[in-house]
């Protein structure tokens, strides 16, 4: 046996060794558990540094993104009362059955152009602002990652919150799933409110209906912003 | 247990969850404000269309009672009535004080108004 010869013709290394390789295991355990435990720590760390974060800008965002949802409706929620009231005063006046069920097929386009708007205010409110990226890239060092679409889409939730004085998580109301075919038929292109071609074409049919009815166009002033 | 030794190991693993705790709040400021944006949104928009519905029907009504001769004033003062009180709302406020108890006002001066003008919907 050439490898026992081989061996033993260093006096004393191959003691050495054993020793060696036994403190060795020894200290990669311990190495291992430390790392373990760090890692731990960082990620408990993580968590709670998360949760703290997110409690203090909750509200402000629920503040900011409060008036930024009612700004963007608010001229739908005209065009539908003012619908309304044309409808009501076709009932009053027994007005043709042809014009109301077309005062009926408008009410529901403005309710699916509203539903338009809203899906689309949710995809601009998680996009972050550019402002804010700029701070989180200043702020950081060059090794951390800013939080991306990917993580905020993990988070994202559709759950519908009533505004108290505090923000109430426990909320729930699933969005409406209702299909815009009416909105399928007109147009598939993403636009903002203000260049929503639906709506246009609801204005329009709106006020050939006012004529229709023998109402002066003024009955419409107040949608002059739309 | 308790003694120098173990404060120290304590306040050095301490600095591990510190670093953690850093990076994780600033995550959490950004997720925090993107997320309660996007509730408020929903919830400011729901309020808004609610009012600007009422206020629609009300600017309607007034004008369409210029043409309509009968019950002209009676309904002409509720429906002022309506409009001031949707006028004096900050609709775009979500932390307005008063919120529920004028909405609540508000959709009861509706009702009132709603049989006036035959309201269907």
């Amino acid at each position: 046996m050439s490898w026992v010869q081989a061996a033993s013709s260093t006096p004393g290394a191959a003691d050495e060794e054993d020793v060696f390789d036994e403190e060795a295991d020894e200290s990669l355990l311990v190495q291992r558990e430390w790392r373990n435990h760090m890692q731990r720590r960082i990620k408990e760390g993580y968590r709670d540094g998360l949760d703290a974060g997110k409690a203090v800008t909750l509200q402000q965002g629920f503040n900011q993104g409060y008036k930024e949802g009612a700004e963007v409706i608010i001229n739908y929620g005209q065009l539908r009362g003012t619908l309304s009231a044309l409808l009501s005063w076709c009932h009053l006046h027994d007005n043709s059955s042809t014009l109301i069920s077309e005062i009926n097929s408008l009410l529901d386009a403005v309710g699916q152009c509203e539903e338009y708007v809203l899906k689309h205010l949710k995809s601009i409110t998680s996009q972050p602002h550019v402002v804010d990226l700029l701070d989180s890239i200043e702020d950081m060092d060059l090794c951390h990652v800013v939080p991306d679409e990917k993580k905020i889409d993990e988070t994202k939730d559709e759950r519908l919150c009533e505004n108290n004085a505090e923000l109430n998580k426990n909320c729930g109301k699933s969005p409406s799933g209702k299909d815009c075919s009416y909105l399928e038929r007109c147009t598939t292109q993403e636009h903002s409110h203000s260049e929503n071609p639906n709506l246009a074409w609801i204005l329009e049919q709106t006020a050939s209906l006012v004529k229709q009815l023998g109402i002066s166009i003024d009955v419409l002033q107040h949608l002059k912003q739309l | 247990r308790g003694g120098h030794k173990d404060v120290h190991v304590l306040r050095f693993w301490e600095g591990f969850h510190g670093e953690g705790y850093q990076e994780g709040y600033e995550d959490g400021s950004s997720l925090g404000r993107i997320e309660g944006r996007q509730h408020g949104a929903l919830r400011g928009a729901k309020i808004g269309s609610e009012i600007g519905c009422y206020q629609g029907f009300a600017f309607a009504w007034k004008h369409l009672l210029h043409s309509d001769a009968s019950e002209r004033d009676r309904k002409r003062k509720v429906l002022e009535s309506l409009m001031g009180m949707i006028e004096k709302f900050p609709y775009d406020d979500p932390a307005y004080d008063k919120l529920h108890e004028d909405l609540d006002r508000i959709r009861g001066k509706f009702r009132q108004v709603c049989p006036l003008c035959a309201c269907p919907r």
